[in-house]
Formats: structure tokens, C-alpha cells, sequence
């Protein structure tokens, strides 16, 4: 688990703040900041996902390092359309 | 006796190099960009942010000295903290301009909660030493968002539209 740093937290803080209205306190939206890092960073959530790319992309194996580009680009420009 | 404000924000308003605090025009933050201007902004940079300068203390000052500070924001949860360090040199030839630490430091405690609704207009009230001015003064001051401090939690940028020097007269 990486501790993220008050410069990361701050970062995160504002961009969440330009996406509307603030209604959580600085201490709260720490917490889940740290919390979906950690979700997102664990050993079980990357077996998840590795998994989930092997079985969608079989018989073909993607190296790690693709792997790790499509999680990237899925958070980068994907996100958006999350509810 | 009557109360008084005077704005403190002015030519010589500098903010530290951080690049956490700066103006900015009012419509990049609000909404309806019907009235136009600049307001200060203090980010939420997680540290404590500065903006220097000075004002001139009235000659009709006899006492009940407060900093008032109108701000507001687009969070409606959490604290902003504030911070406001001073020094008034008055005379003429007898004190220096050049001072290396503050007559008073106001660093902790002054807690302001969100407003209740995005961009309400909050006013703050900082209670200053009466005996700390006299009328003729000039006074340096180093005016903060104090970030770092655990009472510091509200998770926005802050926009300060006014700055007041408060006082009575005789």
C-alpha cells in the first residue's frame, strides 16, 4: 500500500473539485482517495483484472506491459462514463 | 462613535510564490458571469499560503480593531482556516519599515465553516489588539489560508472578494 502524499492528495482534491460542487471535508475525501488506491494497487484487484484480459483476449496473451496500458488508458479516457 | 471597514487589498498586495494563491477574474469559478472583477483565490494546496501587504490605519482610529474577511467558495462542507500576522510602524524617523518578525501573529483558531449554499458570501471576523494601532500607522501584514492545519478541511479553492480593516472611531 503506498501512502499517497499530501501533493497527490492535494492534485486529487482539486480535480475533483472542478467537477462540481464540493460536499465532502478535506479529511473524508483523503480517506477515499487512499481507499481506491489501495483498492485499485492491490495484488487481488490486478489478478482480477489480468485475469479478466487473459480470458477476454484467449488464446492470445498480452504482456504485462500492455496490460498495464489498457488499465491506464481505461481510467484515463474511460472514466468519464462511469455512474 | 461609529464602526468603520476600509479595504486593505490593494497596489501593494503580494501573494507568495507558491503559485496556491494569485487573482483571478471571478468568472473562471462562478457561474453566471454577469458581474466581472478579481477575487483572490487561496487554493487547496494542503499548505499554508501567504499574500503580503500593507494598509494605513485612519486618523479617526481609537480602537475596536478587527480584520474582516469576506470570502466564499464552492464547497458547502468543511473549515477554512485563516491566518493573519501584523506589525504597525508609525512615526517619522523613529521606527524601521524593515521589520523581521510580526507584533502579533493570529495563526490558528479562526475557523470559518462552508457555506451552506455554492458561492454564499461568508464574512469573518478576526479580533485584533487595539493597543497593537494608532492612528497614522502603516502596517505590514501577511494575510493566510492555513492549509496545513488540521483545522483546515474544507476541500475547495476559496475566493476572498473583500479584506477590512474594522475599527471605531471616537
Amino acid at each position: 500500500m503506498a501512502i499517497l502524499t499530501v501533493e497527490i492528495l492535494a492534485n486529487a482534491r482539486n480535480a475533483c473539485e472542478k467537477l462540481g460542487a464540493v460536499d465532502y471535508d478535506k479529511p473524508q475525501i483523503n480517506a477515499a482517495f487512499q481507499a481506491v488506491e489501495d483498492l485499485l494497487t492491490s495484488n487481488a484487484t490486478k489478478n482480477q483484472i489480468n485475469s479478466t484480459i487473459d480470458t477476454a483476449t484467449a488464446p492470445k496473451t498480452l504482456s504485462a506491459a500492455q496490460k498495464r496500458e489498457i488499465v491506464k488508458a481505461v481510467v484515463l479516457k474511460l472514466a468519464d462514463r462511469w455512474t | 462613535m461609529a464602526t468603520h471597514r476600509i479595504p486593505i487589498l490593494g497596489p501593494a498586495t503580494l501573494p507568495d510564490a507558491s503559485g496556491d494563491v494569485f487573482f483571478e477574474p471571478v468568472t473562471i469559478k462562478a457561474t453566471n458571469d454577469f458581474f466581472k472583477g478579481l477575487v483572490l483565490v487561496f487554493n487547496d494546496s494542503g499548505n499554508d499560503d501567504e499574500c503580503f501587504g500593507r494598509f494605513h490605519v485612519p486618523q479617526n482610529y481609537v480602537g475596536s480593531a478587527n480584520l474582516v474577511v469576506v470570502w466564499t467558495t464552492t464547497a458547502i462542507t468543511g473549515d477554512v482556516e485563516w491566518g493573519f500576522a501584523y506589525r504597525a510602524v508609525g512615526g517619522n524617523d523613529t521606527e524601521s519599515l524593515d521589520q523581521a518578525t510580526a507584533q502579533e501573529s493570529l495563526l490558528s483558531g479562526n475557523n470559518d465553516t462552508a457555506p451552506s449554499a455554492v458561492n454564499e458570501r461568508m464574512e469573518y471576523v478576526i479580533s485584533l489588539t487595539d493597543g497593537n494601532f494608532a492612528a497614522g500607522d502603516d502596517v505590514q501584514f501577511i494575510f493566510s489560508r492555513e492549509g496545513a492545519d488540521g483545522g483546515d478541511t474544507l476541500a475547495a479553492a476559496v475566493r476572498v472578494y473583500g479584506l477590512y480593516f474594522e475599527y471605531s472611531d471616537a
